[in-house]
């Protein structure tokens, strides 16, 4: 009894284990919805737009979350808003991020701030109307922004300081993107020598007079008669047809367009390292 | 000196009236008529005329005139200085072709000209400059040719039957009759192919018998190339245009005259037979701009107005250009591009490789044109290192995997996220090139020039040690770029960091690359090789 109980008990934790692994590795691979549990909520009673915060790396404290939940309220005026953590992801950062904001919200207008702590990643997602404003560039140019705090594990700063700038794009007010100026102003200029230098090779070749100018310019006299052609000989060549397959087929090219991030979708975004 | 009948004066050639005209009393005089004993008499010897030479004492350059006052600057190197002279014969061209262009109408083709240079030195805009065009009559060979009579070559058609490609040869056979008079190239060694070229042609028809009292007012060069030097040329000209001619005939275009193996026999049939060449004196205005110990000329055709220069850049204007043409590219950059730290690198470093590429070809150039004390060590034998075919071959392929395999490895797994989607792959295959050709370039330095020595044309142009000190500064900058991209640091500071140092690179290197255009537009005092000639100015 003793025994079978023993056994039971142990039979029981190692059937759990196999399940939570298993059910880990589903989730990791997307093939189950990113969340197991009903995901803490705010839904905008004007738009129906709702706000997830799914820690799953447990980044943030409860308190951390109850205020980044009325940071990411101001989004939802446009859309909907997401911050999901995730510990063990065995994919890009990028097809994690897609494939939990199709499960979230489809295809409707959002934003999703994913932390992945595996691939030490963080990550912009947005669809719909959102990504008209939040597009690939400004994912980009916000990750590139926050991701310090990220990697100082201020993960509370670096998601509220992500939504509050989302927000303000949202809002029509433009970020601070300093080292896009330095960087644009960097590039134009050598693009400007480069130009310039085209200029100066392009106005300054010297070009030597066309056949047509030479011509024209001394006297030239060709003429001929009675030209005509007399068979003379033949020659042969044996070449026999090569009867093989070369020459004959035509190979098809294969296929449409794959979609990107494992089920393909609009919407898209950007991230960085940290 | 033609003295003028009426009042003493000196009698120059004037272009409007294209007649000889005194300055002083204005009496106008027919260059063939106007007697002058000196000519008289040099119609008896035929060949030569008496002329007053000038030589620069700085650069050797030999300038021949009519005018027996002393010439107060050189027009081939812009030294102010009295020039040597001496009375000498010269060979008699047969035919000269007069100014037609005053010196009104070459300044305006020159200014034209410069309009479009927007960087070339104030110097070349000033008007006091500008009034030291100088009227030169050019030497220049003139070759006619001439072929009467029948001429056949080969032609073919070929068709196949069963397993047989059936070949059935014909004689094609006319009467030509083809004359060229007049191709023009140049005879002296001081006025460059390029600048003749460019300013060419001259109409030769409109040319007139020599008579010495053209030059009166103006100053000629010597002809100091031999007239065998361009005939194959002129030759070449005149068979390619005659065939290009035949061959649209249909009977010649049905049995491809002229193609494959009938080729040399077609250019055979329409070898000219008959050929004469005279020296011919034509029309230049010329300038020259002289800095420090380099010079370049402006040239303007004296019949037709044709202008053209060996342009240098002015380092100043250069710049200053730039940064008033970056300002609208920033703008237009802002508008349309927000790129990552790591795109903004490898962006820079694909900047650097387009640096290194024209800063190689433009050496090449250099090292071909300036022979000399530029390439003492051509001598220099290929370093040891390496030791042979194998050891060379081992090392390239070495030297591949380490920079441009493993660092695949490496960016496959981990960076290039700045250089999103489908453009992954594509920029991680083109910086593999790039590392390999880079790479294939540092051996080819190590390991000497063997294409030189062996008379093979070499990677890239060779002399790799000559264009080290230039290259090494691209190079420098693709070198930080990938060792950042290998390394993918978080922090963006050391992808602005990287990308700064490689774009700071690429503008040192545009300042070499205008440094070398500079030195390509202009030549190297002395150039002429005369006697007079001052090595050590």
């Amino acid at each position: 009894m003793r025994v079978s109980k023993g056994y039971g008990i142990k039979g029981c934790r190692a059937v759990w284990l196999k399940i939570l692994a298993v059910l880990m590795i589903l989730v990791s691979a997307g093939i189950v919805p990113c969340f197991g549990q009903e995901p803490e909520g705010y839904v905008n009673p004007d738009t129906g737009y709702e706000v997830v915060v799914e820690d799953g790396a447990e980044l943030l404290s409860k308190e951390e979350k109850e205020e980044l939940s009325k940071a990411m309220k101001e989004v939802t005026a446009y859309g909907h808003a997401a911050f999901v953590s995730v510990d063990v992801n065995g994919r890009s950062t990028e097809s994690f991020a897609r494939t939990c904001y199709r499960d979230l919200f489809d295809t409707d207008s959002g934003t999703l701030f994913v932390i992945d702590m595996d691939q030490r990643n963080i990550w912009i997602h947005s669809d719909g109307a959102v990504y008209e404003v939040i597009t690939t560039v400004y994912a980009n140019t916000i990750t590139d922004n926050v991701y310090r705090y990220a990697s100082k594990g201020d993960y509370y700063g670096c998601a509220s300081e992500a939504f509050r700038q989302i927000h303000e794009l949202l809002r029509g007010r433009r970020i601070a993107q300093p080292m896009k100026y330095i960087s644009n102003a960097l590039l134009a200029l050598i693009l400007a020598l480069l130009v310039n230098y085209g200029l100066v090779i392009g106005f300054t070749r010297l070009r030597k007079p066309k056949k047509e100018e030479i011509l024209a310019s001394i006297h030239r006299r060709f003429d001929y008669r009675n030209l005509h052609a007399v068979y003379t000989h033949q020659t042969k060549i044996y070449d026999p047809v090569s009867g093989g397959s070369s020459g004959g087929g035509s190979s098809s090219g294969g296929g449409g367009g794959s979609s990107s991030g494992g089920g393909g979708g609009s919407g898209g975004g950007g991230g960085h390292s940290f | 000196m033609y003295e003028c009948p009426n009042c003493g004066g000196n009698l120059k050639f004037d272009i409007l009236r294209q007649q000889l005209s005194c300055d002083y009393c204005g009496t106008q005089a027919d260059p063939y008529s106007f007697y002058k004993e000196k000519d008289a008499q040099e119609k008896v010897s035929g060949e030569e005329y008496e002329a007053t030479v000038f030589t620069c004492p700085q650069c050797g350059g030999q300038i021949v005139s009519e005018d027996t006052t002393a010439a107060t600057f050189c027009s081939f190197c812009g030294a102010s200085t009295i020039l040597d002279s001496r009375v000498e014969k010269q060979r008699r061209p047969q035919i000269i072709v007069p100014f037609t262009k005053t010196k009104e109408d070459c300044r305006a083709s020159y200014k034209k000209m410069l309009r479009r240079a927007f960087f070339a030195p104030g110097e070349l805009k000033d008007e006091r400059f500008i009034e030291k065009f100088r009227g030169i009559y050019m030497p220049y060979w003139v070759y006619s040719f001439e072929k009467k009579g029948p001429v056949a070559f080969p032609g073919e058609k070929t068709y196949r039957r069963g397993s047989y490609l059936i070949t059935d040869h014909y004689r094609i056979s006319c009467e030509l009759e083809e004359a060229y008079k007049g191709l023009a190239y140049d005879a002296s060694a001081s006025f460059s192919d390029a600048l003749s070229g460019a300013i060419a042609p001259f109409d030769l028809r409109k040319g007139k018998e020599f008579v010495p009292s053209f030059l009166s007012g103006f100053y000629a060069d010597t002809s100091d190339v031999e007239k065998y030097v361009y005939l194959q040329d002129a030759q070449d000209f005149v068979i390619r245009d005659g065939g290009s001619i035949l061959a649209r005939n249909p009977v010649c275009r049905k049995y491809h005259a002229g193609q494959g193996n009938g080729e040399y026999a077609f250019r055979s049939a329409l070898r000219p037979s008959s050929r004469n060449v005279e020296l011919a004196m034509v029309p230049v205005w010329f300038l020259s701009y002289r800095k420090g110990d380099r010079v370049s000329y402006a040239v303007v055709n004296g019949q037709t107005g044709k202008a053209a220069a060996h342009l240098p850049v002015d380092m100043k204007r250069y710049g200053i250009g730039s940064f008033l043409l970056a300002a609208p590219l920033f703008f237009l950059l802002n508008l349309f591009l927000t790129i990552t730290p790591g795109t903004l690198l490898f962006l820079s470093m694909v900047l650097a490789v387009l640096c290194m590429g024209i800063s190689n070809s433009q050496m090449t150039h250099i090292l071909e044109r300036e022979p000399g004390e530029d390439r003492k060590d051509l001598a220099f034998e290929r370093h040891a290192w390496g030791g042979g075919s194998f050891g060379k071959a081992a090392a390239m392929v070495g030297l591949f995997y380490m920079t441009a395999l493993l660092p695949s490895a490496f960016l496959h797994l981990r960076i290039m996220r700045g250089v999103g989607g489908a453009g992954r792959e594509m920029a991680l295959v083109f910086l593999n090139i790039l590392m390999f050709l880079g790479f294939s370039l540092a051996v080819t330095v190590i390991s000497g020039r063997q294409g030189r020595r062996r008379g093979r044309k070499p990677f890239g142009g060779g002399c790799w040690k000559e264009k080290w000190p230039v290259l090494k500064k691209p190079m420098a900058g693709i070198l930080a770029a990938v060792i950042i991209l290998i390394l993918d640091p978080v922090s963006d500071w050391f992808y602005y960091i990287g990308a700064l140092v490689s774009m700071a690179m690429v503008c040192w290197s545009f300042l070499d690359i205008i440094r070398q255009h500079n030195l390509l537009a202009t030549q190297r005092l002395p150039h002429l090789g005369r006697r007079g000639g001052d090595e050590s100015e």
